[in-house]
Formats: C-alpha cells, sequence, structure tokens
C-alpha cells in the first residue's frame, strides 16, 4: 500500500535520504532501524510531506503522496505519531481526539476505537493533554491517531522516553491495533522490541535502505540486527 | 467540552462567585445610564461606551493573538476601514444609517481577507511587520486622499438617526440609547466570538496556535484556518471602528496608524490573551487608569508602560490569567486555568 521509490530529501541544502526504496503492504507492521541520524524520522516526515523531496517518489494505493499537501496526506489514510508524542500540551485530552475528525466523536465511538485500548485516557478526558506524564501522552499521541481510522500508521519511536511499566503495553496496543487491520511502518531504536512486533524490517544506512529482513531471520535471534546496525550485543 | 476557551477560562472557578459577579456586571450595564449620571455625571457613561468599544477592538486582536498565535500590529487598518466606511458612506454617498452599517461589515471583512491572503503566509515578526505595513499604507493613502477622507482634519458628520419598523428611531444623540446601541452591538459581537472559538473552527485555532506543523499532521489546512481567523478578527475591529466613529461622530486617519493597533495589543495584554473576556477586562482597566490618572500627571503613561512590563514578565495570561488562577486555587482545583 506505501512505496517509496528512489526517495531523496532532507533539510534545505543538507541532502539526508539518498534514495531509499522501501515499501509497506496491507496489514503488516514494518520496521526502519538504524543508528540515529540514519534517516529514519527523515524518511517519515518525506512520507508526511513535511520535507520537500528531492527526488524519487512516495506513492500510497497509487497516489503520489509527495504532489499533495502536507494537510491532505492525514486525510488519504495516512496517521503519523512524530517523535515527541506530537500532542496539543494546552488543550484536553478530549479536545486532542477531536482533532482532525469530521465531526465531534460520540462517547461510544471512542470507547470501542481508543478508551478499549487506553482505559487511562477516558479517566482523565478534561485534563490538559500537557499535564499527563510522559507515557499518557503517548497513548494519546497513539489515540488521537487511531481515532481517525487512519489504513497505515507511521510512528517515530513510540517508547522513546516511556517509563518502563507503559512501554510493553504500548507495544502489545501497537501489536492489537495491527491485528485490526491498520498497517504500521515503526521506527524504532529498541532492537528486541522490533524484532517482537515487526513482519518485515529495513536497517538503514546513511540515507539508504541497506539491509531488507523477514522476520523469519531476526524473529528467533535479535542479535542479527544488532550486529547489522553495527551494535556489538541486543539493546535491551 | 470542545472549546479551548473552556479549558482555560473560568470553568474551574467556583460556579457561584462567577454568577452573582456576572449578575452585577450585567445589571449594572443595562442600569448604567440611569445609575451612573445619578452617582456621578454623564462623562463616566461615554467612557464605559468607550471601553465597550475598545472591547470589542481587543477582542479582535485577541482572535489573532490569544487563539491562533497570531500578533497583529495592523488590526488599526480595519478599525480605520470601519470608521471611515461609515463615515464616507453617509457623508459623500448619503447612505443611510442601516446602509452604511452593513457596509461597515462588508468593507473591512473583505479587506481583512484581502490582506489576509498574503499576511497569513507568514509567521511571527514577519507577520508583524507585513501588518504594519499595510496599516501604514492605508495611513499615508487616508492623509494623501483629502478630498475623500478629510486628511488630517478626519471626516466629521452629525450624529445618527436610525430608522426602525412601525415608525421608531433610535437617536445617537441622546447618550443612553447611542450606549444601549454599542451595548448591543458589542454584545452580540462578544457572543459571536465565543461561538467560534467553542466551535471546530475554535479547536483548529487552538490547534494551529500550539503548533502549526503538528495540526497539519492531523489534517487542517494551516493557511485556511489563520486565514479564517483574520478575517474574522477584521470583521470584529470593522465593528469596533464603525462603533467609535458613530460614537464620536468623526473619522479620523489616525485611527490607520499603527498606535491604534498598539492599544488593542496593550488592552490584550493586560485582560489577558486567549481568555474570552480578557479584552474587556484589559480595556476596562487601562481606560479606568488613564481616566483617574490623566487628571493627576500628565505622564500617566509611564504607569501604563510599567503596568504592561510587569504583566508580560510576571503574567503572562493577564488579568483574567491572574483571576482565574486565584479562583482556582481557592476551589483547589488544578485545571489549567
Amino acid at each position: 500500500m506505501l512505496q517509496l521509490k528512489d526517495l531523496r530529501s532532507g533539510y534545505g541544502k543538507v541532502s539526508v535520504l539518498q534514495g531509499v526504496n522501501l515499501h509497506v503492504n496491507q496489514g503488516e507492521i514494518v520496521g526502519l532501524l538504524g543508528k540515529n541520524g540514519v534517516g529514519k524520522s527523515t524518511t517519515l516526515k518525506s512520507i508526511m510531506g513535511l520535507l520537500p523531496t528531492a527526488g524519487g517518489s512516495v506513492e500510497f494505493e497509487g497516489l503520489a503522496l509527495n504532489s499533495i499537501a502536507a494537510h491532505k496526506i492525514p486525510g488519504q489514510g495516512i496517521g503519523y505519531v512524530p517523535q515527541g508524542r506530537g500532542i496539543f500540551g494546552a488543550l484536553s485530552v478530549w479536545e486532542n481526539l477531536c482533532l482532525g475528525l469530521p465531526k465531534d466523536p460520540t462517547l461510544e465511538e471512542l470507547d470501542r476505537s481508543v478508551f478499549s485500548r487506553f482505559p487511562r485516557l477516558k479517566e482523565r478526558l478534561k485534563q490538559a493533554a500537557g499535564t499527563l506524564s510522559g507515557g499518557e501522552q503517548q497513548m494519546l499521541a497513539i489515540a488521537r491517531c487511531i481515532a481517525m481510522s487512519p489504513k497505515l500508521i507511521l510512528l517515530d519511536e513510540p517508547t522513546e522516553g516511556v517509563m518502563p511499566l507503559l512501554v510493553k503495553s504500548i507495544q502489545d496496543q501497537v501489536k492489537s491495533i495491527n491485528q485490526d487491520g491498520t498497517a504500521v511502518l515503526l521506527v524504532e531504536q529498541n532492537v528486541k522490541a522490533a524484532a517482537r512486533l515487526c513482519d518485515r524490517i529495513y536497517v538503514m544506512e546513511k540515507g539508504l535502505v541497506a539491509h531488507e529482513l523477514a522476520s523469519s531471520s531476526f524473529r528467533e535471534n535479535p542479535d542479527v540486527l544488532s550486529e547489522l546496525m553495527g551494535f556489538s550485543k541486543t539493546a535491551a | 467540552m470542545l472549546s479551548s476557551e473552556k479549558n482555560n477560562s473560568l470553568t474551574a472557578a467556583p460556579r457561584k462567585l462567577v454568577i452573582v459577579l456576572a449578575v452585577v456586571a450585567i445589571v449594572f450595564l443595562l442600569t448604567a445610564p440611569w445609575v451612573v449620571p445619578a452617582l456621578s455625571s454623564k462623562f463616566w457613561l461615554n467612557v464605559i461606551s468607550e471601553m465597550l468599544i475598545w472591547s470589542l477592538f481587543a477582542a479582535s486582536v485577541n482572535v489573532l493573538f490569544g487563539y491562533v498565535g497570531l500578533l497583529s500590529f495592523g488590526q488599526a487598518l480595519f478599525f480605520g476601514l470601519g470608521a471611515y466606511t461609515y463615515a464616507i458612506t453617509t457623508v459623500h454617498l448619503g447612505w443611510g444609517f442601516w446602509p452604511a452599517v452593513a457596509a461597515c461589515i462588508v468593507v473591512p471583512t473583505v479587506g481583512a481577507g484581502l490582506v489576509g491572503l498574503f499576511a497569513v503566509r507568514l509567521s511571527a515578526h514577519y507577520f508583524n511587520i507585513l501588518t504594519v505595513i499595510f496599516s501604514l499604507a492605508f495611513f499615508y493613502l487616508a492623509v494623501s486622499a483629502k478630498e475623500i477622507t478629510g486628511g488630517d482634519d478626519g471626516l466629521p458628520f452629525a450624529a445618527p438617526r436610525a430608522e426602525l419598523p412601525f415608525g421608531w428611531t433610535i437617536e445617537f444623540r441622546d447618550a443612553g440609547v447611542q450606549y444601549f446601541f454599542i451595548l448591543m452591538v458589542v454584545v452580540l459581537c462578544f457572543y459571536l466570538k465565543h461561538r467560534v472559538v467553542s466551535s471546530r473552527l475554535g479547536l483548529s485555532l487552538t490547534a494551529v496556535r500550539d503548533n502549526h506543523l503538528r495540526a497539519s499532521l492531523v489534517g487542517y489546512n494551516v493557511y485556511l484556518v489563520r486565514l479564517s481567523a483574520f478575517i474574522f478578527a477584521g470583521f470584529l475591529a470593522g465593528v469596533a471602528g464603525m462603533l467609535f466613529a458613530i460614537f464620536s461622530r468623526y473619522a479620523s486617519t489616525s485611527y490607520f496608524y499603527y498606535t491604534t493597533s498598539g492599544e488593542g495589543v496593550v488592552y490584550m495584554i493586560v485582560g489577558g490573551a486567549g481568555h474570552l473576556f480578557g479584552p474587556v477586562i484589559g480595556a476596562t482597566s487601562v481606560i479606568l487608569l488613564r481616566e483617574f490618572l490623566s487628571a493627576a500627571w500628565e505622564n500617566y503613561l509611564l504607569v501604563v508602560g510599567v503596568i504592561i512590563i510587569l504583566c508580560t514578565r510576571y503574567a503572562p495570561e493577564g488579568l483574567a490569567g491572574i483571576w482565574a488562577a486565584i479562583l482556582a486555587r481557592l476551589t483547589g482545583k488544578g485545571e489549567r486555568v
């Protein structure tokens, strides 16, 4: 459903992506791994139209995304949870969940799609989002994304800076969202978590996809991923 | 639950106290034409009218800065357009009161749409500067077009008289009638503002103010959201300009000058950006201060300046923010005010 062909992009004159090729099929969780600065987040930002592409193409269900404005991309069925959560701190939890929806949802609608996964948010509906804990903010960021019923979610390090108690819960919800039919493109530093969640993994180096691995090659032995990323042993 | 305003205004305050104060304010406003002259003089009724008008003007600045994060120093342009549209249509074109009022709504609103097409593409100081430039351009244009605008002398006109059905009329010569007309228009505009900021558009305004990049990631067209706010703010400033012209029987080219915009910004900062009634509190406080201090000390503006510095340093949400915070503390509620 998502296809990146020879994607080149960067920040102004600084070129980061040197020709990225990857694809995400319907119903998959695809991981994007690599050391810091190799272009993982830049890839997601380029898909979402936040960075102008210098070459190549981004296609989603046959539609060229790099020819449409950034604000029209969520409407095509792509949700994005950026690094650092990307919630609206001054708005309440409820207001955050209403953002981007064509009309106000009912509590029952959100019960089904959001609160069944993140019941803690229902207890904090009127609370300003900026006052939630880090883990709850991450939950809200994902919840806001799934409230829009996307076909594909781009997750940029969803467990970064989240207390260990909540990490497993967030990972479980990512799996559960995927099992309900939403494809996921996951940027992750945690190799073990990526190995557990993903059906396929791309390892990036210097703005390029250097390796593509099927789950059979890393599920049992995540150290393969660490070696490909240049780490001596698997990160916790 | 939708509105950001509900989140950051007085909902955390004890409801009873708010209701009592609201009732006192409403009773005072409805009886002012009789109570105020009885207690002091008619002069103060005019001061209250002026406060209402400047509250509306500050509300237009507040829509842009408080809700969508754009600080405009060019709202004087739409204030001036409102004032001059009334003066020109009645003096030069001989229009009646209601057609002139309709024109005063249309012209600044369309003007804001045209200026906004360019201005809202920019952010931060680029936006500030462009809005000032537009305002100054119209100021110099108005000064040079002396035959139409009266130039430096402005354009005076007689007290209006508005025809109503069944042979009734509104005589603006009567200070009480004029006051009620101004009060009604300002209340309607504030109600409209309340509806806008409580709507889904209001939610998108706050989302764009918080982070325009994130707002676009949830599907908002940031440009259109900002343009909508700019047009609405232009409408409010235009109506304020019209009211001020009617109130003072005069349209002055100085209304286009950036110092007029500055007044709106000051009232908003002192009152509290992002609070529905912040502009009312700000305009009321500063104008009262001006009336009392100016009689005692000619350099009273220094005091106003110090208050603004103190507000921006210690109370970025202005007097409305302080008030809401005190009430929230009294009730022990920790929600953001």
